[in-house]
């Protein structure tokens, strides 16, 4: 059959970044199921996309569907009418569901059936355009934005008003309507160029058509561009563009048809903070910096136009004004936050509230405070000028930059601190980084000043939040209480921040007042939180290539103690061990061991006078000979060598149970041997329960 | 162009694709929106093209006339179709041209800024227009206004008139635009600039303030029970003009913020409540669904 492609462009009006990814994703997926269904014989789906527009290539769809005779046969013969000669309800429900009239039913024979209903429904061959205009009418349609909105009087629902529809198969019209919106052979250039009609006669004319008329619209085309642009900037200036791949991916589909500028600035600008500045240049322009070696911004940047180089003394000297206008603004808030008097921030802190039960900014400043204290009395790193620090680690959340860029909440400290009387360089930074690690791979606190007022400071967040069973479930996390545990976990076990979990919770527990700790008993809080921590430090540990099964060997023994560090030290060990052979037999009787004793408590120490067999004492005294010494490695988080000791038992082990039986009458000789057996699972279990290993 | 030729090509511009001119309306108000001509013109299912220039008062953004950029007191240029045309972002880049910039020579971006104003209870979705990096137009499908749901849609599009201004005289200072061949920007208003800033900041009565919220919003009450949503109307304005010159002073707290525009959304609620059942007109009440 004749093949042909199917070239179809919505114009929308312009549409962001982050919504034009989504569409094409959802449109590619429905596509591709529309076309399956449709009887049509297609080949690759490509789209493409711009701010404005949705484009679909489908290649070589055939021209009609083929017809196609669906047969069925039904309930015997003798059930198409009553004796009255009515249609049956048998009959009448077999029609319906194979799409007939009842009085189009026939009979057939069927072996070993006998006569049968017997229907035959043709499905004639459809054009293509017919297929097609269905099939974009519905894909269209089933797009989901996070936003969208109706305009016109058929109520159409989409991100952005569509205002022009091309749709050809082959040279052929696909006849539909959309929102008012009827398709044509058209499309239109960009504003630049004034909206010029285009006719695009067959699909495979339709990139140069657009080329002619300056619009890229294919995706990856422009992004090259994109990256030629860079490169040539980089090359004149000789320095580098921060590259941004938000920032890439927004200046992507914020022109047809990119074109460089690249503007040069008073380094006076430069002694704004480095970080406001890069904030200005991409979150309030959307320009890229351009940085020397040692990553210190230049006095340039690089804007994106869309358009050619007509007027481009105009747009340069544009981008300047504005980037000037902007930097006034920082400037003014700067200067401002400079001159004004820590006590204003003071003050101000304690009218902003933190929740709505758990008081203001000021409030949760005073118990980070207080956790500092103990937290630096454990490390023994205890001094006056670090805990008087500590009272300033939310200041700048009043100061006029931060209320204009929230972003730099934290960072901000940095740059108040000698209003505040900080000097020390390690205590700025212990300041200005309590919000990191922000995220999964992002930058963690630089020193051990920086970790312990970070995790002093996510802590709070926690235990008040769990305190009043604020805990997030599915995707609702508005504290973003999962980042925070996560954070801690990294500081903890990257920073080499070693603080016992338990010990932590408690001393962020004993700095909330009276009426809130009422709220929660410390134990339940402590299980809560340690079950939440472990949640995040399961995919933590996960990430880092261990198995889960490794990872969740040590679970209980993590809940019980509450120490991050020992948990992380046995899942190494016993992920090193686990492929040795004296290793996994040992795992494998331990299983036994489990199983055995899965319903039984000791209630009394073992009694050597009630063994019988030989093997009963060997074990016996391989164990006690081997306990004292696990207990004490265990004790050093000498976790290693405390398992190489217990798999010494594996051999007197096997030969217990080889000629011993556990399960005798006499109550007593059981209890005993399982008393036994008892002690030594306890004794692993304090390293692993690795009966959870796979093997 | 000179900023009275300016506002002159816009008025010309518009009066040709059909639009009326109104004037300003003659009380403080934040920005155009507030305007009854848009407040209430949004409301009904009426076909709507009206401009007009509004001064409006921001006295937080007040700087002493020291900032280049920003002024507590400016002009805006409003218009306000409904429904709008099917090419009227084309419509629009046109009305640039007739102010003298030739789009084919600047780069132009319609950055995503979906419009809220909380204290109208109104919302839509929408641009700011980025003329060679700077914002000089919102560009704003409504889609509510005073907690009502809107159809069909009205399009607003606000000129901010100095900006432009600024662009078209290649002026880095608002106070350095030409109004005319002879007279400056500044000429005509640094001065009262100057003066505005040191009340906003530190000469306004912010008891009297309180005192004035209270007793607009109490007339609002009275005057709607007697469906004189007009007059009531302006009470709202006149809450929310003491409302910005409170936040300039830096007095109020989160909390009472929020309070306080809420009670201001409430108050523009009574307002196109009566508006509506005095017009019969086809809004779908949004209230109960809430």
């Amino acid at each position: 059959m004749k093949k042909n492609d199917v070239l179809f462009e919505l114009t929308v009006e312009n549409i962001p970044a982050r919504f034009v990814l989504i569409a094409k994703k959802q449109l590619q997926e429905k596509l591709l199921e529309l076309m399956k269904n449709s009887r049509l014989e297609f080949g690759d789906i490509k789209i493409y996309s711009t701010y404005r527009r949705l484009t679909v290539f489908i290649y070589s769809v055939s021209s009609r569907t083929e017809k196609v005779i669906e047969k069925a046969y039904g309930p015997n013969a003798r059930m198409l009418k009553d004796e009255n000669g009515n249609y049956t309800k048998a009959a009448v429900g077999f029609a319906k569901a194979c799409g007939v009239k009842p009085e189009e039913l026939k009979t057939a024979f069927v072996e070993k059936k006998g006569e049968v209903l017997y229907a035959q429904r043709v499905i004639p061959s459809i054009n293509a355009e017919k297929v097609l205009s269905d099939v974009f009418k519905e894909a269209i349609k089933s797009l989901n934005f996070p936003k969208s909105m109706i305009w016109e009087d058929s109520k159409f629902v989409f991100a952005r008003p569509i205002r022009n529809i091309l749709a050809i198969y082959g040279t052929r019209l696909i006849p539909l309507e959309i929102a008012g919106v009827k398709s044509s052979k058209f499309t239109y250039s960009s504003y630049f160029t004034g909206f010029k009609k285009i006719s695009i006669k067959k699909p495979d004319e339709y990139f140069n058509q657009l080329d002619k008329n300056c619009v890229m619209a294919d995706d990856e085309k422009r992004k090259k561009a994109l990256e030629n642009i860079i490169k040539g900037v980089e090359e004149r200036v000789k320095a580098t563009v921060k590259k941004d791949e938000d920032l890439i991916e927004e200046n992507l589909y914020l022109a047809e048809y990119p074109s460089g500028v690249l503007v040069k600035f008073s380094s006076d600008f430069l002694k704004l903070p480095k970080e406001l500045l890069n904030l200005v240049l991409k979150k309030q322009l959307k320009f890229f910096a351009i940085l020397d070696e040692k990553s210190n911004l230049l006095p340039f940047f690089l804007g994106i136009r869309d358009g050619l180089s007509v007027g481009h003394k105009n747009v340069e000297e544009g981008f300047l004004n504005v980037f000037k206008a902007r930097c006034a603004d920082a400037i003014f808030f700067y200067d401002l936050d400079l001159k004004t008097d820590k006590l204003i921030f003071e003050e101000k802190l304690k009218s902003m509230l933190f929740q709505k039960e758990l008081g203001s900014m000021y409030d949760k400043g005073l118990r980070v405070r207080s956790v500092v204290k103990m937290l630096a009395n454990e490390f023994k790193i205890y001094d006056e000028n670090l805990i008087n620090a500590s009272k300033y680690i939310y200041y700048d959340l009043a100061s006029s930059v931060v209320n204009e860029f929230p972003e730099l909440e934290g960072i901000m400290n940095y740059y108040y601190a000698n209003n505040y009387g900080i000097y020390d360089e390690q205590i700025k930074l212990a300041i200005s980084e309590i919000y990191l690690p922000v995220a999964n791979d992002s930058k963690m606190p630089s020193n051990q000043y920086s970790s312990l007022f970070s995790v002093a400071h996510k802590i709070d967040t926690l235990v008040g939040d769990f305190i009043l069973g604020i805990i997030p479930n599915g995707s609702n996390d508005p504290h973003g209480l999962r980042r925070y545990a996560l954070g801690i976990i990294r500081t903890v076990y990257e920073n080499d921040f070693n603080i016992n979990l338990k010990k932590l919770i408690k001393f962020s527990y004993d700095s909330y007042p009276d009426d809130i700790r009422n709220k929660k008993d410390i134990k339940t809080l402590e299980d809560e939180i340690l079950d939440f921590i472990y949640q995040r430090l399961e995919s933590y540990l996960e990430s880092k290539k261990f198995g889960v099964d490794v990872i969740n060997s040590v679970k209980s023994i993590f809940l019980k103690e509450g120490d991050e560090a020992r948990a992380i030290k046995r899942i190494e060990v016993i992920n090193s061990l686990k492929n040795i052979d004296d290793f996994r037999n040992f795992a494998l009787i331990y299983k036994r061991l489990k199983n055995i004793t899965k319903d039984f408590t000791p209630k009394s120490n073992i009694d050597t006078t009630l063994f019988e067999k030989d093997e009963e004492k060997k074990l016996y005294d391989s164990f006690i000979k081997i306990s004292e010494q696990v207990n004490r490695s265990i004790n050093d988080s000498d976790f290693k060598t405390a398992a190489m000791e217990i798999i010494k038992l594996r051999e007197p082990l096997e030969s217990f149970f080889n000629t011993v039986l556990v399960m005798v009458d006499d109550e007593k000789i059981k209890n005993n041997r399982l008393t036994m057996l008892k002690n030594i699972y306890n004794l692993f279990i304090e390293i692993s329960d690795i009966s959870q290993i796979s093997y | 162009m000179y900023f009275q030729n300016l506002i002159n090509s816009l008025n010309d511009y518009w009066i040709k694709q059909g639009c009326i001119m109104v004037q300003p309306y003659d009380l403080e108000k934040g920005a155009g929106t507030f305007n009854p001509a848009t407040f209430f013109g949004v409301l009904t299912t009426k076909p709507t093209a009206v401009c007009y220039v509004e001064p409006s008062r921001r006295p937080a953004d007040a700087r002493f006339a020291s900032n280049p950029n920003r002024l507590g007191k400016y002009y805006q240029y409003q218009v306000v179709i409904k429904p709008p045309h099917k090419d009227i972002q084309k419509v629009y880049l046109k009305s640039l041209e007739a102010i003298g910039i030739k789009i084919s020579e600047h780069d132009i971006k319609w950055i995503e800024d979906d419009w809220e104003s909380p204290t109208l209870g109104a919302n839509g979705i929408g641009w700011e227009i980025w003329l060679d990096g700077m914002e000089i137009t919102q560009f704003t499908y409504f889609e509510k206004m005073a907690s009502f749901d809107l159809f069909p849609v009205t399009v607003e599009i606000t000129y901010g008139l100095e900006r432009l201004c600024m662009f078209s005289q290649k002026k880095d200072n608002i106070f350095d635009i030409m109004w005319n061949e002879k007279i400056t920007y500044g000429e005509v208003h640094k001065e009262m600039e100057k003066q505005f800033s040191v009340y906003s900041f530190e000469k306004s009565d912010v008891d009297r303030l309180r005192q004035d919220f209270d007793y607009y919003e109490k007339e609002v009450l009275r005057l709607t029970k007697d469906s004189l949503f007009y007059p009531a109307y302006d009470m709202v304005m006149k809450a929310s003009h003491s409302f910005n010159l409170l936040m300039a002073r830096g007095t109020i707290s989160v909390a009472e913020r929020a309070n306080l525009i809420k009670r201001i959304r409430d108050m523009a609620r009574l307002c196109a409540d009566e508006y509506v059942k005095g017009t019969k007109a086809e809004v779908k009440d949004q209230k109960e669904l809430k």
